[in-house]
């Protein structure tokens, strides 16, 4: 095998898949990458078996082959390359030749045909994303996936397809964050749901960098893939059943109360300085005209502050979570939010007033 | 057929395969019984076969991409767990939480290539109980498409929570023929020669584990055994000099000790069964049916007992750091209460 190509396409392709390729492990190849050569340009696939990534780059392929490498000394190594063409030339006992420029590294491969083959995945799209759709999606969900990687089900985002209209919705059990767009393009259908590993959506975060492509995600017996011109994300799908979460969403939250976002963020923020370091509870105490904010702990000290709302009716106390109203205050666009409560013991979602699709459930915390 | 590549264990092999043609796999197994006599053989042949793309889920080819790659180890949804030593220097391999934390992340994705995920956990009395304790949901309600196999060669020092999420399976010591044509071929395949007179031997002695069979000390320490049986002849309060000159010879090889004494153990057993005159199977030390005949015509069973519980005695005794000499001219001196 023996192959040409522009050093700053290698070193992108390259990097594309670092995150994925696994540093230590049982499976020595999989911390190499793959490089498959076809017509006029290059494959790079990588995989910790969970998920995968594979891009093709363009390339004057020379003769034909496939060789692996190891995915984090080819990258510190291209880095430093100046940029040149690379020529990559594969000798006969696996070893491989990079010469660019004045400089010449060898480095040792494995055997190709170890390496874990490529799942099967569909293009058959079952639903088209514009990046920036997929983008702002993943933006207001991804925060409250659960960091506890054996609770498998809430360690994934869902995703559910239903009647030209997509739904996406992230929670750890505490809080819940539902996320609904329309399908610029879609046939009606029945309702879909698949889980997306927490893992697989960094790395899809990772490839969406203009806001101009298109993503489109399908799925195939244990796999999911997202495909983006000539990247590919695969990942093997979660062994789990989500949560129903349309139950948890309160339907007669009466009490409205609607607040500046900016300004209720930055007094948040305040007041959380002094919340009980673990469980981070603020006290709001809402009553005609304006919010209290108050955090008051022996050890650290007490904080409080008003902040004026529109809100006329009974007065209502309730202790959230600052980090959790945080997190969503700083995802949402708007203006102004609305907070939607029913008493102290009940949840708090949090809506905005001009986005209606998107909501945000904390649950309260015992005062 | 990859399940007639395990030798013996014919009910443990019946078992497993009416399971496979039947469909109806529980999720979890218990594999227990002595060290060294298949049960993680049977393991990876029982994963070969839910796997293999030619003849599973009933049995494994041997030659299909899935059994090859179970075989190398290098299947995505085989996943195999033994226990390590956290430092070289330490003094038990153990196996910790976070092996079977790192397990379960792994066991949430349906499978990546095969059909079923096999996970088999070797020496799984290893486990630490915050381990087994940490795996008692997984083991109880496993994802779907997975089976995970415990081994254990001492079930009871597993914890009974662990022991009954599992449908248990027990493997039996080998035979002697079949330890013969094992160790025949694995000899051969190392030095290239087998003695067919040592291979006898070591086959008798070996307990019907593989790996006692292919010890290296196997047969020095079965010379031992002329003394050891002149001493058990011969000790008496008139000859205490035969025994202290036994302790002044051994007493100081303390890391031979322990297999003397089982030598000892083993002697004094076989000279019980001689007396008995039941099931001769059970002798080891056949080569030496003579002088233990002689033995055994001069001992009264229960005397043979008494030194067996004394023998006994004295190898935890030492195991615990017991001084060596004393500890023996106790045990002797036992032996010639007891005669």
């Amino acid at each position: 095998m023996e192959v040409r190509i522009d050093k700053d396409t290698f070193l992108n392709g390259v990097q594309k898949v670092q995150g994925i390729v696994e540093t230590k492990g049982a499976m020595p190849i999989l911390s190499h990458l793959l490089i498959t050569t076809e017509k006029d340009r290059i494959g790079i696939q990588a995989t910790d078996l969970e998920i995968g990534a594979k891009g093709y780059y363009a390339a004057n392929v020379i003769s034909s082959g496939e060789v692996t490498l190891n995915a984090r000394k080819l990258f510190d190594i291209l880095r430093e390359l100046p940029s040149e063409e690379v020529h990559m030339i594969r000798e006969d006992n696996h070893w491989i030749t990079l010469k660019c420029g004045k400089s010449k590294f060898r480095l040792p491969g494995m055997p190709a045909q170890d390496f874990p083959p490529f799942p099967d995945f569909s293009q058959d799209s079952l639903i088209q994303f514009s990046s920036k759709l997929l983008k702002e999606m993943i933006r207001k969900t991804f925060f409250a996936l659960s960091p506890d990687e054996t609770r498998q089900a809430l360690n994934g985002l869902l995703l559910e397809k239903e009647n030209g209209k997509v739904n996406m919705v992230g929670t750890d059990g505490h809080r819940l964050a539902v996320i609904q767009r329309k399908l610029e393009k879609s046939a009606k259908g029945d309702k879909q749901s698949y889980l997306i590993p927490k893992k697989a959506v960094a790395e899809l975060l990772k490839l969406i960098e203009d806001e101009e492509s298109s993503f489109s995600f399908s799925s195939k017996n244990n796999h999911l893939a997202f495909i983006h011109g000539d990247q590919v994300i695969v990942s093997r799908k979660i062994d789990g059943k989500f949560p129903n979460y349309q139950q948890v969403i309160p339907s007669d939250n009466k009490i409205q109360v609607q607040v500046d976002r900016d300004v209720l963020q930055h007094a948040l923020k305040r007041v959380a300085l002094l919340a009980d370091e673990k469980s981070k509870m603020v006290r709001f105490d809402i009553q005609s005209g304006n919010i209290t904010l108050a955090a008051d702990t022996t050890e650290l000290g007490a904080a409080r502050e008003e902040v004026a709302v529109s809100y006329s009716g009974k007065e209502v106390s309730i202790g959230l979570n600052a980090k959790y109203v945080l997190d969503v205050l700083s995802v949402i666009d708007d203006e102004e939010i609305v907070l939607n409560l029913k008493d102290q013991n009940s949840s708090c979602l949090i809506t905005s007033t001009g986005d209606k699709e998107y909501q945000s459930i904390v649950m309260p915390m015992r005062l | 057929m990859s399940f007639s590549r395990i030798l013996g264990q014919d009910r443990p092999k019946h078992i497993l395969k009416k399971t496979l043609r039947n469909g109806c796999i529980p999720h979890a197994y218990l594999f227990y019984g002595q060290e060294s006599v298949g049960k993680k053989l049977a393991a990876v042949e029982l994963a070969k076969a839910l796997n293999c793309e030619v003849s599973g889920p009933v049995d494994g080819c041997d030659g299909c991409p899935s059994c090859r790659k179970i075989d190398e180890r290098t299947h995505p949804d085989f996943f195999l767990l033994e226990p390590e030593k956290s430092s070289p220097s330490a003094r038990d391999a153990i196996l910790k939480i976070d092996a079977i934390r790192e397990l379960q992340k792994k066991l949430i994705y349906l499978p990546y290539e095969g059909q079923t995920k096999v996970a088999i956990i070797d020496s799984a009395e290893c486990m630490n109980p915050q381990a087994a304790n940490s795996f008692l949901k997984t083991l109880e309600e496993p994802p779907s498409k997975t089976i995970i196999i415990l081994i254990a060669s001492n079930p009871y020092q597993l914890l009974p929570t662990l022991v009954s999420r599992c449908q248990s399976i027990r493997f039996y010591p080998l035979a002697v023929e079949t330890i013969k044509k094992i160790i025949t071929k694995q000899l051969e395949s190392e030095t290239g020669d087998a003695q067919p007179e040592l291979l006898e031997l070591r086959a008798q002695r070996s307990m019907g584990q593989v790996a006692r069979a292919m010890e290296e000390d196997l047969l020095k320490t079965s010379e031992y055994r002329g003394d050891l049986i002149g001493l058990i002849e011969q000790v008496s309060f008139k000859r205490m000099d035969l025994a202290f000159q036994w302790i002044r010879t051994y007493g100081r090889k303390t890391d031979r000790l322990q297999s003397i004494l089982d030598e000892l153990l083993n002697l004094v057993h076989d000279a019980a069964v001689l007396k008995t005159n039941r099931n001769p199977r059970a002798i080891q030390n056949k080569d030496l049916t003579h002088l233990l005949e002689k033995v055994a015509n001069q001992k009264s069973l229960a005397a043979l007992l008494d030194m067996f519980d004394a023998v006994h005695r004295t190898k935890v005794a030492l195991k615990y750091n017991a001084n060596a000499q004393l500890s023996l001219e106790n045990m002797f001196l036992n032996f010639c209460e007891a005669a």
